[in-house]
């Protein structure tokens, strides 16, 4: 029978498996199925069989792109059925200056034209950033999204009340036989393009409002009493009532399950125990009187009916939802450990509930701060650096490495978790043992009572407690140890050995005249002048960075990530790969290599710190997280093809150091180069009209531009970095444009037309 | 003799100025100097004007940018000064009897009022809320908080402010139909008021509905502007001109209701609207001499309002109201705030309206590629300046929209 359940299971896993569409592409790298003018690259799929007669399933397309330091207001992403050997567009995104603006392939009678909208939500791109846009469709609903790459925060929707049931997208889609077609401009640098089935029926879901989690005690009227798990390491106990354990047996998180903002008069809940992280249910989903209530892994019968008969009191009677009985203490009795049961009536206050909730006054803010235990004044961190589940947290002395820094996060109820800045894993006593000097260890997840912690301020100033939240005991060092290395464990009692220093670090902000870190880079060591490249423009794992004489294809391309702590991801272009510290070395000399991103684990994290010496914003220090050591270039070599390495040194940050990177930005398209060629498959089915602008010297720095048909309203002279130097007002198809006085270098043209159209051009000035 | 004939003459003047420009006798835009304005042009246009055309309305006013919330004054502003000829706004009375402009019942969608307690989750909420709370002061436990508790003490309305699409709170505190008709009066702009109250079922809340209107008539009349105003009955549930005209009798308010205002019907399906079908109902309304025209607020290909019916000629009822010589109008929705609500009566998240197979008021596709000559007339809608574009593509748009146009 169990064989015929897990045949039945791998079956359904295969079916979803199938169904559970999902294609990425990295369209810098792969070839395009097909291409046009004006940096469009595309691909067919196959993924999506469209009827007119049938609920069709919804899909989501995403692509992650950098906007340039000037508009070029082109289609950033296009997608529709496959035409011939291009694309017939059911909807075009293009930017609009700031604004995105959205395109649509509509019919009326037998017309057809693009209807064309600003975004709602106007002004959100931002010069120089990295974004992700998503577009998710299904039958009746149609939602765009956008946000900053590493900032889910900044997301901004727009949203509409259609979908393919009801426009020209599902003609389009059915036209031809399984064929999505869609495509991205390179000018955006599209690092990566998203194709995912919403599965049948309407996926597009309207954004649900976070639902109001509390966290507390369940107190029975009648007994005054707690509801509380039996309190042993086992999973699966039963229920009982009793006084307050000081503990995270009778701890509760109160989640809605209900779709409102608002908490109704009745509404429906899961109850999911703190320390156990299983959920408040009827034992084996049974209905009638006096069924023991338990907890179980298992949703089935978790949800729970919260109903007040008086709008004003604060008590309530708990309803099972599947088994429509209510939670009881068993005989109505007051005493402590008596069972909590279900019964099918109200039969009196024995039924009544009310939730209190905790609040622990919470006394530190969110932030990365380093341990020190006042007994020892060493400092907590994970022993031998490692990154393992299940490691040991042990003390030592300060050893200058992001290492020693902790991530202490406030959740609602006024607890914390903790994570190491650089293994990224969380504290929890071993096992969830409530006894005294159960081990400290790192956990994956932060669930359960014993991976989060109650902070006290302590006795004095500056000092704290920490506080296991399922056993209440306190971090200790084993045996008020000061030794290197020493065990730290949980214990009931301890002096100084339980005050702990947190002070918070703080990193070095990017200069105020740095616009961010968005966008496409070129970086270059100043003292070699080499450009950082990936050896051989390699893709696999593990590959080491070198240096290089030129920067002209995409495998010398890097952009940047910033993570939450402020520290941040350099990704390479055309591998999609990680600059990291190979082995995870901490060793000084150790190669800096290209990997996956894993956990965002400190060896592949970066702090970026500007240079103090150098007036330029744009030339800093790249520390590694983990090693807390800096990249440079093997042996300071000036040869092409040299490792690059990390390094502490005597002097890091010092005026004389040779380890300056300088991140030079990549904004116009014309000097960004394909290392393929792209072939024009069919002329006529371009998806944009081709630039007619020519710019060529007739003199010294003097340019000619000329748009061919097209009136110039007026020509903005940029800075690379996209600052305005002058504007000159053209109202004519040509212009003579005289930079002399300009200093030597490269500089933007951006020229707007009078159909209120733009491009941008980069001249030389010598 | 001649006096026979000036009079004759006299009758033909007049007579052929209330024919041409269709205005019942005594209404503003029968007269000299009100046909010389464009609002009165416009009001002609939407009884007059090619049916094929198409009017945009902007809904709640112009709004949904960042610091421009919906249903406020600087809505109607932002209409006025992008050159709307029409603009509809809400209207809802408070416990003290203000108008004020809002469109939920509940006041913490569209302000920042504390929230409010709502029996199963907002969706379908009692409406007791801004009926409750007084404009001018403070009102004791008159409402519910999130959990169920009445508030002590609830702010005066007139201190709060509206909060824009984003969810920000904006610096436009909650204004009153009197701002609202004190910034229209002589301006060229006409307000189309959508009065809002929770169940029309009720007697008790259908009198406070027939008080709106009353105290609406008599504001504009103060202010001089009962012909820039556009009543729409029917949109908060189903109201009978007798139910009206018994109500305006109290108080010799009927004739200026009947005669020199205006009116759209709203008429829609659904448990609310029982009459939407019902010939004799459509009927008394079509005759009534202010009616300007009818907002059909059909959802999807099988509604009854657009399918042929026997009792109206084998016509459908929109086909029936055009051919009685009155221009349709539909509603085109858009979600109300970033996290795609629907809005209305303060819900968060109610994923049954619009954007479903049964709703597809939400496609302008739909809305105009109904058969039998269902093409509407009128758009009301969120996004009037987008769908313009898409009336632009067809050649669809009204000379009547916008003021630069009007002539």
């Amino acid at each position: 029978m169990n064989k015929i359940i897990i045949l039945l299971g791998s079956l359904l896993l295969l079916c979803n498996s199938i169904f559970a569409y999902r294609r990425d592409i990295h369209p810098m790298t792969v070839n395009p199925d097909f291409s046009a003018t004006g940096g469009l690259v595309g691909w067919y799929d196959n993924i999506l069989s469209i009827s007119h007669t049938t609920t069709n399933p919804g899909f989501s397309i995403q692509v992650d792109f950098s906007t340039p330091a000037i508009p070029l207001n082109e289609t950033i992403l296009t997608f529709g059925g496959k035409w011939g050997t291009s694309l017939d567009n059911a909807i075009l995104i293009k930017e609009n200056n700031a604004t995105l603006k959205f395109s649509r392939h509509v019919k009326y009678n037998d017309s057809y034209g693009f209807y064309e909208s600003n975004a709602w939500n106007p002004n959100i791109l931002k010069r120089n950033t990295n974004y992700s846009l998503k577009v998710e469709i299904d039958e009746t609903r149609l939602r765009y999204s956008i946000w900053e790459e590493g900032k889910p925060d900044s997301i901004s929707y727009e949203y509409e009340f259609y979908g393919m049931a009801s426009s020209y997208l599902k003609d389009i889609l059915a036209r031809t036989t399984k064929n999505l077609a869609y495509a991205v401009n390179l000018h955006y640098f599209p690092q990566k393009l998203k194709i995912e089935d919403l599965g049948s029926g309407v996926g597009v879901d309207p954004v649900k409002p976070a639902p109001t989690i509390r966290w507390g005690h369940l107190v029975n009227l009648n007994s005054n009493m707690y509801l509380r798990r039996q309190g042993t390491t086992s999973l699966g106990n039963l229920m009982y009532q009793n006084t307050n354990s000081d503990s995270a047996n009778d701890l509760w998180e109160l989640r809605p399950t209900n779709d409102s903002k608002r908490t109704p008069l009745s509404y429906s809940a899961t109850f999911q125990n703190l320390y156990s992280d299983m959920y408040l249910s009827p034992q084996g989903c049974r209905k009638g009187n006096d069924v023991p209530l338990y907890e179980t892994s298992f949703t089935d019968c978790n949800d729970w009916q919260i109903k007040k008969t008086v709008k004003e009191a604060i008590y309530f009677n708990l309803l099972n939802n599947s088994t429509n009985s209510y939670a009881t203490v068993k005989n109505k009795s007051k005493e402590a450990m008596a069972p909590i049961v279900t019964s099918e009536q109200i039969t009196g206050t024995e039924c009544s509930w009310n939730f209190v909730d905790l609040n622990f006054d919470a006394p530190i803010e969110t932030g990365y701060y380093s341990i020190q235990n006042k007994n020892s004044s060493k400092f907590l961190y994970v022993k031998n650096y490692s990154i393992s589940v299940g490691e040991y947290i042990v003390q030592h002395s300060y050893n200058g490495t992001y290492q020693d820094l902790w991530y202490i996060e406030k959740q609602a109820g006024g607890f914390y978790t903790i994570s190491n800045m650089d293994s990224r894993l969380y504290l929890e006593v071993e096992n969830g043992n409530f006894d005294n000097g159960a081990y400290i260890k790192q956990a994956d997840v932060p669930s359960f009572g014993y991976r989060k912690w109650i902070i006290k301020q302590g006795n004095e100033s500056g000092t704290y407690t920490i506080q296991s939240l399922a056993s209440g005991k306190y971090m200790v060092v084993q045996n008020a140890s000061t030794a290197e290395n020493a065990y730290i464990i949980q214990y009931a009692t301890g002096e100084d050995n339980k005050l702990w220093t947190l002070k918070k670090e703080t990193f070095a902000p990017l200069p105020s005249t740095w616009s961010g870190l968005g966008g496409i880079y070129k970086i270059k060591n100043l003292y070699t002048n080499m450009f950082l490249v990936v050896k051989d423009a390699s893709i696999s794992l593990s590959e080491h960075l070198i240096t290089w004489s030129t920067a002209d294809t995409k495998n010398a391309w890097w952009s940047v990530v910033q993570k939450d702590n402020g520290t941040w991801l350099i990704k390479n272009l055309n591998s999609q790969l990680y600059m990291n510290v190979d082995g995870n070395s901490m060793e000084e000399g150790a190669s800096i290599v290209q990997w996956v991103d894993g956990r965002d684990t400190g060896n592949s994290l970066w702090n970026i710190i500007p240079d103090p010496y150098l007036t330029s914003s744009n030339i800093f220090f790249l520390k590694n997280v983990r090693s807390g050591k800096y990249a440079h270039v093997q042996n300071d070599s000036e040869t092409p093809g040299a490792w690059i390495t990390q390094q502490y040194g005597d002097t890091p940050i010092g005026p004389n150091n040779k380890m300056r990177w300088e991140f030079i930005r990549i904004d116009s398209p014309s000097n960004r180069v394909l290392t393929k060629s792209i072939s024009i498959d069919n002329p006529d089915d371009l998806i944009s009209v081709p630039s007619q602008l020519k710019i060529y010297s007739i003199a010294n720095n003097v340019f000619k531009i000329s748009s061919n048909e097209k009136k110039i309203h007026q020509i903005q002279l940029m800075s690379v970095n996209g600052q305005i130097l002058n504007q000159y007002n053209v109202g004519d198809i040509q212009y003579e444009l005289n930079t002399d006085g300009k200093s030597t270098g490269v500089y933007l043209l951006y020229i707007i037309y009078d159909d209120k159209s733009s491009e941008a051009r980069k001249i030389l000035v010598k | 003799m001649n006096k026979i004939i000036l009079l004759f003459v006299c009758c033909f003047v007049i007579t052929s100025i209330s024919a041409q420009h269709g205005f019942p006798e005594g209404h503003y835009c029968n007269s000299e100097n009100g046909w010389k304005t464009k609002r009165c042009k416009a009001l002609y246009g939407m009884k007059k004007e090619d049916f094929n055309k198409v009017i945009v309305i902007p809904h709640r006013g112009l709004w949904g940018t960042p610091g421009i919330p919906e249903t406020s004054l600087i809505a109607i502003q932002e209409a006025y000064n992008k050159g709307y000829m029409f603009c509809e706004i809400d209207v809802i009375m408070t416990k003290d009897r203000k108008l004020i402009l809002c469109h939920d019942q509940q006041p913490n969608r569209m302000t920042n009022a504390p929230a409010t307690f709502s029996n199963n989750g907002g969706v379908d909420d009692p409406g007791n809320f801004f009926r409750s709370l007084n404009y001018n002061t403070t009102t004791n436990n008159s409402v519910p908080d999130t959990n169920g508790s009445m508030y002590p003490i609830f702010p005066a309305l007139k201190d709060l402010y509206y909060k824009d699409r984003q969810g920000n709170i904006t610096n436009q505190k909650i204004n009153t139909l009197e701002e609202a008709l004190d910034f229209c009066k002589d301006k060229e702009i006409i307000l189309a008021l959508d009065i809002k109250v929770s169940k029309m079922s009720d007697p008790v809340i259908k009198n406070e509905y027939l008080e709106v209107m009353k105290l609406t008539l008599e504001l504009a009349k103060t202010k001089g502007c009962l012909h820039q105003i556009i009543f729409k009955p029917g949109s908060a549930g189903q109201v009978t001109l007798p139910e009206i005209q018994n109500y305006l009798n109290q108080y010799n308010l009927w004739d200026t209701f009947s005669k020199l205002t205006n009116v759209v019907l709203i008429d829609i399906m659904g448990n609310a609207f029982p009459l939407a079908t019902n010939k004799a109902y459509i009927d008394s309304w079509l005759s009534l001499p202010s009616l300007i025209g009818v907002e059909y607020i059909y959802k999807n290909p099988q509604d009854e309002l657009i399918i042929p019916k026997s009792e109206f000629g084998n016509k459908s009822i929109v086909q029936y109201t055009k051919d009685k010589g009155f221009k349709t109008g539909v509603f085109h929705p858009t979600p109300t705030d970033e996290t795609g609500s629907p809005g209305g009566r303060g819900s968060y998240y109610n994923p049954k309206n619009y954007g479903t197979l049964d709703d597809l008021r939400g496609s302008l596709e739909f809305l105009f590629g109904v058969p039998n000559n269902v093409f509407p007339g009128m758009l009301v809608t969120d996004r009037p300046d987008s769908d313009m574009d898409f009336l632009e593509l067809f050649n669809l748009n009204s000379k009547y929209t916008k003021r630069s146009t009007v002539n």
